[in-house]
């Protein structure tokens, strides 16, 4: 499926679909879409595009569930006190 | 003009985490949530994925990886074969204080899709303490 798409609706590097976005912008830029991907087409792609929105296209998806998976766990490291949100322990939160 | 910490000093913190301090911890529980969570209820039932009881000997403190930057951390050992008690993204996980109903700390992993009745690894993971600046 090909669709015009805003390239500002779309995360640099990978693009991925977000939420309430709707890709059809006069920008005039192409996109093959492909199990919410999307890449980008040569100007000079003769193949006809349709306009979609998000609603008709599927979203981005996380990795595929396993049976049994690993996280990726990112440490946290306390810099300054600016760096890290703040716990309030009254009330046992 | 320099500014110092003793390390004991924060270690008092990681110590929080490890074997209790005063009214807060220990930590005896690791959480896999679907979102951050800003709450003990948030990080326990709200965004609870999977879950894991956790101890003292879990931790381990030490210097920290970052030289004067980071004097000192608290690293919690790997946890295998968690169950997944509800199905959703993990986002993050957090060490929590049950007894206590305490959120202790928080932090994010890579999005992953979990399902409920299947398992989930924890690599270890630390907490590191920064010098004042």
């Amino acid at each position: 499926m090909r669709i015009k798409a805003n390239p500002g609706g779309f995360k640099e590097g990978r693009f991925i679909f977000e939420a309430g976005k709707n890709y059809e912008i006069p920008d005039r830029r192409s996109y093959v879409v492909s199990h919410g991907w999307a890449t980008e087409l040569p100007d000079d792609d003769p193949e006809p595009f349709e306009t979609v929105t998000l609603g008709q296209m599927t979203p981005h998806a996380p990795l595929a569930p396993a049976a049994d998976v690993t996280l990726s766990v990112q440490d946290s490291v306390h810099i300054t006190a600016g760096d890290v949100g703040v716990l309030d322990l009254s009330g046992g939160v | 003009m320099g500014k110092r910490v003793n390390t004991a000093l924060l270690d008092l913190t990681l110590d929080g985490v490890k074997t209790g301090s005063g009214s807060v911890g220990p930590c005896n529980k690791m959480v896999v949530c679907s979102a951050e969570p800003t709450t003990y209820t948030e990080a326990n039932a709200t965004y609870m994925l999977a879950n894991v009881a956790m101890s003292g000997t879990d931790f381990t403190i030490a210097a920290g990886d970052g030289a004067g930057t980071t004097p000192r951390k608290v690293t919690s050992g790997a946890k295998s074969g968690i169950t997944v008690s509800n199905s959703g993204t993990a986002t993050h996980v957090a060490w929590i204080d049950s007894a206590n109903s305490i959120l202790l700390e928080v932090t994010t992993c890579t999005s992953q899709a979990l399902t409920s009745g299947n398992t989930v690894n924890v690599p270890a993971w630390k907490m590191e303490l920064g010098a004042p600046t």
